[in-house]
């Protein structure tokens, strides 16, 4: 019967100290993150139209468009990176997909990227929505309608 | 309902939806392309932070040891190979044939 008190005895010490080490491990600071190639690029600004200026920032505003227009969706953005990449995904009404596009550019500094999107033969009318994201992440999804 | 109406009631169903096939979409950048802004077409760099020579030649040339190609193309302006700064602009040489 000593011997195992004893040796239950051992048994508590050993995982006292097993919680102890997992006690420090928790408390132990988590390294900071590497700086990543996009780590200095954000969008500060998107914004939709029916036309773009030679600064490719949108000219004409709108959130309601006509069939046959071109839909232009401008995306400013700050800092710098050797590589971004920048994509806007357009989706009618229950999310059907109607357009995907992509562009990876080299920023430098503030600097404003367009995406626009036509139909030759109409838009349908409807909700649409446009989600634009910065080397895969999600960072703004404007809603627009065309009016048949 | 069977499998095969189940079928063709989806079949009905994407039908009905909006054809976007004739889509016709572009886009473009006051921003440089990334892709032009390779090694290959001797074009200039912005040191970010975390950087080093060996980490910028690694990017653009894809081969780290190649370092010394940036140093020596910009001298001038780096006094030690072993301390740049975040917001240099460094010319970039072209890369080197046959690496």
């Amino acid at each position: 019967m000593k011997r195992c008190t004893v040796l239950l005895a051992a048994g508590l010490l050993i995982a006292a100290g097993c919680g102890n080490r997992e006690a420090d491990t928790g408390a132990t600071e988590e390294p900071a993150p590497a700086p990543t190639a996009t780590a200095g690029v954000e969008v500060t600004e998107v914004a939709l139209g029916k036309a773009v200026g030679a600064d490719k920032a949108v000219s004409e505003a709108a959130t309601t468009f006509g069939p046959t227009d071109t839909i232009y969706v401008s995306v400013r953005t700050e800092g710098a990176a050797p590589s971004a990449t920048l994509a806007a995904r357009w989706t009618f009404e229950d999310g059907q997909v109607v357009d995907e596009s992509s562009q990876t550019i080299a920023p430098t500094g503030p600097e404003v990227t367009e995406f626009h999107i036509s139909k030759p033969d109409g838009w349908p009318a409807g909700a649409y929505e446009v989600v634009i994201s910065l080397d895969g992440e999600l960072v703004e999804t404007q809603s627009f309608t065309v009016e048949g | 309902m069977g499998i095969f109406d189940r079928f063709k009631v989806d079949k009905e169903k994407k039908k009905a939806k909006a054809d976007f096939s004739n889509v016709k979409s572009g886009g473009s950048s006051t921003a440089a392309p990334a892709e032009k802004k390779d090694a290959a077409s001797g074009n200039t760099y912005t040191v970010q932070a975390g950087d080093s020579l060996w980490k910028i030649s690694q990017k653009l040339y894809g081969d780290g040891n190649q370092w010394r190609r940036i140093y020596e193309a910009n001298k001038d302006t780096i006094k030690d190979p072993d301390v740049i700064h975040p917001g240099q602009t460094f010319t970039i040489p072209a890369k080197a044939e046959g690496k």
